[in-house]
């Protein structure tokens, strides 16, 4: 069976209509919402409509089986965050947490949804060295990266290069802004600093309204849409939750910090994908700086680009070209042309030997099987 | 004199039936500290400065926070 | 091979009425490595989670993502790194690092009256001593596979991955009664650490359950995330039931001492 996005839409939001499936197609549609990481979100929603009872039971145990290591994660994420803030409260102006972390830290239902790759944290520019010092000195470790990638990470992007704790295991991304300064688009961190608050647990993130702006901003700046539609979601999420004038003050913090179009273009996403109570965001876009043609391009494409992605979904091939534009696009938006360039040249050199003799032709040898 | 100590409370204990010892986890980061003796004995044991063993384990359960002094 | 190795188990038609827990897939990364030193890779539910290897060690792949797939998606029970075997209702867990000869013992004992539930992972019922059969090919590794084939020669047996990170690998197919029995779980009573040496007489070291419980733990895949579940699993299983070290050359003594201690 093929799904539409709209049918899956609906599925992961009302998912006792999955309840008349025959096994297969109700395994098909695990497999495809496994694949695409929304899988959490369906039995979340069947837990709390109390209808996980009634799926066959090898299907059930897929669905609470999805919820596990989100699990595991939320209830080990407090702790990790205390650790990594106490040791670095005294060498950096403030450690704000973002993205996952922030979500399960402040305590947001959907949080328990979504499982989160690393930890993020915001430090201000100046004591970026001495916090990646701390964190070594904690028995943080970088990643091994090409010296290229080392460059882009401090010179161009936002952060450093992601490190991973020796024992624990944990990864951690250390930024310094938002998006990356080359772009030109990076907002003043002074303006960021009033957004943020401070939870009961003595931990710092930003308020719902700039949470929802970096959100909006990280998914609407990627390059990578393939498994996007989590992160739509995400903002889905954070809409229902809290009243009806929160995309109204979500807009206003957006205006001030320089991303009121990415505020408004996702609010206008939001609406043609989900039933939210958004307020008068239409009334927004006539101040946007970019042109009408612009606006119009972005809402196309990224309406069609964050839908799910995969071979049983209908209109898989001409999504295909559609993450391919996305791609395009967002290369384009992080950086001047001139050094998009030069990135694309090395890069393209990169992808031209990979696809010649293969993806790993560059990657060190190593045991395929991590459990043996 | 005798130093007397106390599991804290996130802790799980089970002592084996067979009486070989114990086992402490602590949930929070899955650390798991076996012991040779009974809890209580481990415990509150009077204090032996010759009893290596001993000291070790409560040294260790102090460092993965399992315990406190009382 | 597949058909080989799985017999009427592997199929190409799939009912309506059927659940497929996870889609895998062997194939080549890209138009050039299908003639250009041929390497193939493994995809499982939408992530390619190891680097390509040379086609020929393309059925071996296929058997370790399997397990890799399991690992990582299956939390309704605690799952532990050994074999099981079992007679009747009775199991037992063989845990073993690589090296220990457990799985030319599995071989043996499930051609001497054992029936295979898992050659490597023990699919266990949270808080319970149950175990969920996963009856696959028994993986065979260097001087093993040689020995296995003249023992049981009447078996099925892959072709031989040379030089994998692993030595040499080879599968061999489950008998026909395991796979009658897939479907009957059994009942943990033992559990049994080998470790074989050549020329020596057996020596059996009954374990105090503080000792076991360590080193059993040791041997969790999946602790790491069901946490709590798994500790009070794996002390469950501890307490009910008995734990032996062994040290062994000959099988027939293994055999014959499971037997006594477990089957009676």
């Amino acid at each position: 069976m093929i799904f539409t996005s709209r049918q899956l839409f609906n599925i992961l939001l009302q998912p006792e209509l999955a309840l008349s499936f025959d096994n297969l197609t109700l395994s098909n549609l695990i497999h495809v919402l496994r694949a695409q990481r929304l899988l959490a979100i369906f039995t979340q929603q069947a837990l709390e409509q109390n209808i996980v009872d009634k799926f066959e039971s090898k299907a059930k145990g897929h669905l609470l089986s999805s919820l596990v290591v989100v699990q595991r994660q939320n209830q080990q994420v407090e702790a990790e965050a205390s650790i990594i803030n106490h040791v670095l409260e005294d060498v950096a102006e403030h450690v704000v947490f973002l993205k996952g972390a922030a979500y399960s830290l402040a305590g947001y239902n959907f949080s328990k949804t979504r499982a989160f790759s690393d930890i993020d944290i915001l430090v201000d520019r100046e004591s970026i060295e001495k916090c990646e010092k701390a964190l070594t000195e904690d028995g943080w470790i970088m990643q091994e990266i090409s010296s290229y990638d080392d460059r882009y990470y401090r010179q161009w992007a936002h952060e450093i290069p992601p490190m991973q704790h020796a024992t624990r295991g944990t990864f951690i991304d250390v930024h310094h802004n938002l998006i990356p300064i080359v772009s030109g688009d990076a907002p003043d961190v002074k303006l960021l600093a009033e957004y943020i608050t401070t939870l009961d647990s003595g931990l710092s993130v930003f308020t719902p309204e700039a949470q929802f702006v970096h959100s909006a901003v990280h998914l609407l700046r990627n390059e990578d849409y393939q498994c996007s539609t989590r992160d739509l979601f995400d903002l889905y999420f954070m809409i229902k939750q809290n009243d009806p004038n929160f995309a109204l003050r979500c807009f206003k913090v957006g205006e001030k910090i320089g991303f009121d179009y990415e505020t408004a273009l996702i609010l206008k996403i939001l609406d043609s994908n989900f039933d939210v109570e958004l307020g008068d965001y239409r009334s927004f876009t006539p101040n946007l700086k970019k042109s009408p043609l612009r606006w119009r391009f972005d809402v196309w494409l990224m309406t069609r680009v964050l839908r799910p992605y995969h071979s049983k979904i209908k209109g898989h091939k001409i999504h295909a070209f559609y993450l391919f534009i996305a791609m395009l696009r967002g290369h384009a938006i992080k950086m001047p042309v001139w050094l998009l360039t030069y990135h694309m040249v090395v890069k393209s050199c990169r992808r031209l030997i990979e696809a010649i003799f293969g993806k790993y032709i560059f990657v060190k040898e190593e045991e395929p099987d991590k459990q043996n | 004199m005798s130093d007397a100590y106390a599991v804290r409370d996130n802790i799980l204990t089970h002592h084996f039936s067979d009486g070989s010892g114990c086992i402490f986890f602590d949930p929070m980061d899955n650390s798991m500290v076996a012991a040779t003796k009974p809890v209580e004995e481990l415990l509150n044991k009077e204090k032996s400065e010759s009893d290596e063993q001993h000291c070790h384990i409560i040294n260790t359960l102090l460092i993965h926070k399992m315990i406190t002094k009382l | 091979m597949c058909r080989r190795i799985y017999g009427d188990r592997f199929t190409h038609s799939i009912q309506p009425s059927e659940f497929i827990d996870f889609r895998i897939g062997i194939k080549y990364p890209n138009f050039t490595r299908r003639f250009l030193k041929p390497q193939v890779q493994f995809s499982s539910e939408g992530l390619v989670p190891f680097t390509p290897l040379p086609a020929d060690y393309a059925f071996a792949m296929l058997e370790w993502g399997m397990n890799w797939t399991v690992a990582m998606y299956e939390f309704q029970r605690v799952i532990i790194h050994s074999a099981v075997l079992a007679k009747d209702d009775y199991a037992i867990l063989l845990p073993a690092p690589p090296g220990s000869g457990k799985s030319t013992a599995t071989a043996y004992l499930e051609n001497n009256g054992w029936r295979l539930l898992s050659d490597e992972m023990a699919l266990i019922t949270k808080n319970t001593t149950q175990v969920t059969p996963f009856v696959r090919p028994i993986c065979l590794k260097n001087a093993s596979i040689d020995l296995c084939k003249q023992m049981f020669s009447h078996g099925t047996f892959s072709e031989t991955a040379y030089k994998t990170h692993k030595g040499d690998v080879a599968h061999m197919s489950p008998q026909r009664h395991s796979i009658e029995e897939q479907s009957t779980p059994a009942n943990i009573v033992g559990i049994v650490f080998p470790q074989y040496s050549k020329d020596i007489l057996l020596d059996i070291y009954p374990m105090d359950k503080t000792s076991a419980m360590v080193k059993f733990s040791e041997n969790s895949f999946n602790f790491n995330f069901l946490g709590q579940q798994s500790f009070e699993t794996n002390v469950h299983l501890i307490e009910n039931t008995r734990q032996f070290e062994l040290h062994y050359s000959d099988l027939s003594e293994v055999n014959a001492f499971l037997n006594e201690e477990f089957c009676k």
